[in-house]
């Protein structure tokens, strides 16, 4: 077979097979938000103040091992149990970095140093004030889909169901839940990876490369490749190393931050959630900061 | 489309997913897509979606007439049968020369920050490194010329670098840290005179000592071969840093 076809099949399965897994995780852990998680919980241990309510949704990430493929279905589930949209968008931006899984593998592959802190704070950092930004808008259903606010109606109201709620049944409801939601957030998966594995096998790397040997340049270039090849944020910081020898710090930094936040599977998945204006928003507030504090690092450390 | 007949093809594309992971894990091509230590997560991925399929199966409504399609539109099926269907139909094949042209080759690329995983290419015997063992070598010391005149025993598939002379080729490997997506094309540049008549792209085992070639002006640490004889592909071309 043309070998151009067989390396698009090796890149595309390559990343749905790594990806797949995470997936699974995020819709199964959005399954046990909605049968076991009710609406009351939520509002009353919530923080109400704005500033709360943004760095609680930036951290819960640290219980949730998920890439940013299974972060989006579980904030939508959270979003409709109550969870303030600011959070949610804060939880979206943080936790595909914020988690046990991310922290470990960085750390992995570039020991306890600048780029290990910097990733961590710079993505806290971008998610609070992202979160803040978005929790200025005095009515936050205007963020969101139509179908995303009123997705309540879609889903069974198992609360309404007390009697019949033996254990079993609800495990039972957990996994069809999932399993619905496989299905409607694996379609962007597919085409995110399927895109990416495109733009891989017909635009030589070269080019962009080439553009991005000087310091400053290089940030924006990281960035572009981070949503080009559309990896999964648990295991993007070893895919990072093999460009620390022609890039600078600051730029490797910015892949590692704006990858998990956008790239085109994210961003894919954020349209089945969000309203186009937000997207915007969303990724031009993230681009911009991501942009402004990697040059800043470049500038400060050199290099 | 009924529930039930929508709700049954969605059993179906997930357990076909199942076993499709299952059987690329249980023949070990698997990992001609992915790093081969996400193996255990991909085995619990058949096992979540075989649940995911037999919970879906269960939950159907009971009969066929139904005209409600649970809300969703048919062509959610398509989406998730794509990867379906390029696996079954796109047969398993390493990156070779073409991917090279597209990603560029490195000769220096040191794949992983952990100074402790670097280090065990050092202790193992010069005739049995791989290019990638050879490369974190170089990578570790400040003087690559305490190399020169170690012995090489490598294997790699040939790249002609418009870098290198006539009598010059790379052999190379390609190297993934997670999913083919970023496989990174690592070689050593060769001198060996009768560098032309190779088949690009084939796979061959260089036999020679190390010596200082010259790429781009610089000098670099290079094979000085003493025989390069072709050989099959091997059952696993990737190296996993």
């Amino acid at each position: 077979m043309l070998e151009w076809v067989t390396n698009f099949s090796a890149v595309f399965l390559g990343i749905f097979i790594e990806a797949v897994p995470y997936l699974l995780l995020g819709t199964l852990a959005s399954g046990l938000v909605e049968v076991f998680m009710d609406e009351e919980t939520l509002s009353r241990w919530f923080p109400r103040n704005r500033w709360g309510g943004v760095l609680i949704g930036s951290l819960m990430g640290l219980s949730f091992p998920v890439c940013e493929c299974g972060v989006v279905p579980l904030a939508r589930r959270l979003m409709q149990k109550g969870l303030p949209v600011s959070s949610a968008i804060a939880f979206l931006l943080a936790a595909p970095v914020m988690n046990p899984i991310v922290i470990a593998s960085t750390y992995a592959a570039f020991g306890l140093g600048a780029i290990f802190w910097g990733r961590l704070g710079l993505t806290l950092l971008i998610a609070v004030i992202s979160g803040f930004v978005f929790s200025l808008e005095e009515q936050p259903e205007n963020l969101l889909r139509l179908d995303t606010v009123s997705s309540c109606a879609t889903t069974n109201p198992v609360s309404a169901l007390g009697a019949q709620s033996s254990l079993r049944w609800k495990l039972n409801r957990v996994l069809v839940t999932a399993g619905g939601e496989f299905f409607e957030m694996g379609r962007y998966l597919v085409l995110g990876a399927l895109l990416a594995a495109g733009l891989q096998t017909f635009i030589p790397q070269a080019i962009l490369t080439g553009v991005g040997q000087g310091s400053i340049l290089a940030v924006p270039v990281m960035m572009a490749l981070a949503v080009l090849l559309s990896i999964c944020s648990t295991v993007d910081a070893f895919v990072a190393l093999a460009f620390v020898g022609t890039f600078s710090s600051g730029s490797i930094l910015a892949f590692l931050v704006f990858g998990p936040m956008v790239d085109i599977k994210s961003v894919l998945l954020f349209s089945r959630v969000f309203r186009l204006k937000t997207i915007v928003y969303l990724v031009a507030l993230s681009f911009l900061l991501t942009a402004v504090a990697a040059s800043v690092f470049v500038l400060v450390s050199g290099g | 489309m009924s529930t039930r007949l929508y709700r049954t093809f969605q059993a179906l594309i997930l357990a076909l997913l199942g076993l499709f992971l299952f059987l690329k894990l249980i023949d070990g091509s698997i990992t001609l897509y992915i790093h081969q230590r996400f193996s255990v997560l991909t085995g619990l991925a058949v096992l979540l979606l075989i649940l995911l399929a037999q919970a879906t199966l269960a939950g159907r409504p009971r009969s066929f007439e139904d005209g409600n399609r649970g809300g969703a539109p048919w062509q959610n099926l398509i989406w998730l049968a794509v990867p379906l269907a390029i696996g079954i139909l796109v047969p398993a094949q390493p990156l070779g020369a073409l991917a090279v042209a597209q990603r560029g080759i490195y000769t220096r690329a040191p794949l992983t920050a952990d100074a402790g995983v670097e280090a065990i290419s050092l202790e193992i015997p010069a005739d049995q490194r791989t290019v990638l063992d050879w490369i974190r070598v170089f990578d570790q010391s400040s003087d690559p010329a305490q190399y020169l005149g170690e012995q090489v025993d490598v294997i790699g598939f040939v790249y002609r670098d418009s870098r290198l002379a006539e009598d010059q080729f790379m052999v190379a490997r390609f190297g993934v840290s997670c999913c083919v997506a970023d496989a990174t094309a690592i070689g050593l540049p060769v001198t060996w005179p009768d560098a032309t008549g190779l088949v690009e792209n084939g796979w061959v085992r260089v036999r020679g000592r190390i010596a200082s070639l010259q790429m781009n002006g610089k000098n670099i640490p290079g094979i000085q071969a003493e025989s390069v004889e072709t050989v099959a592909e091997p059952q696993q071309p990737y190296l996993f840093p």
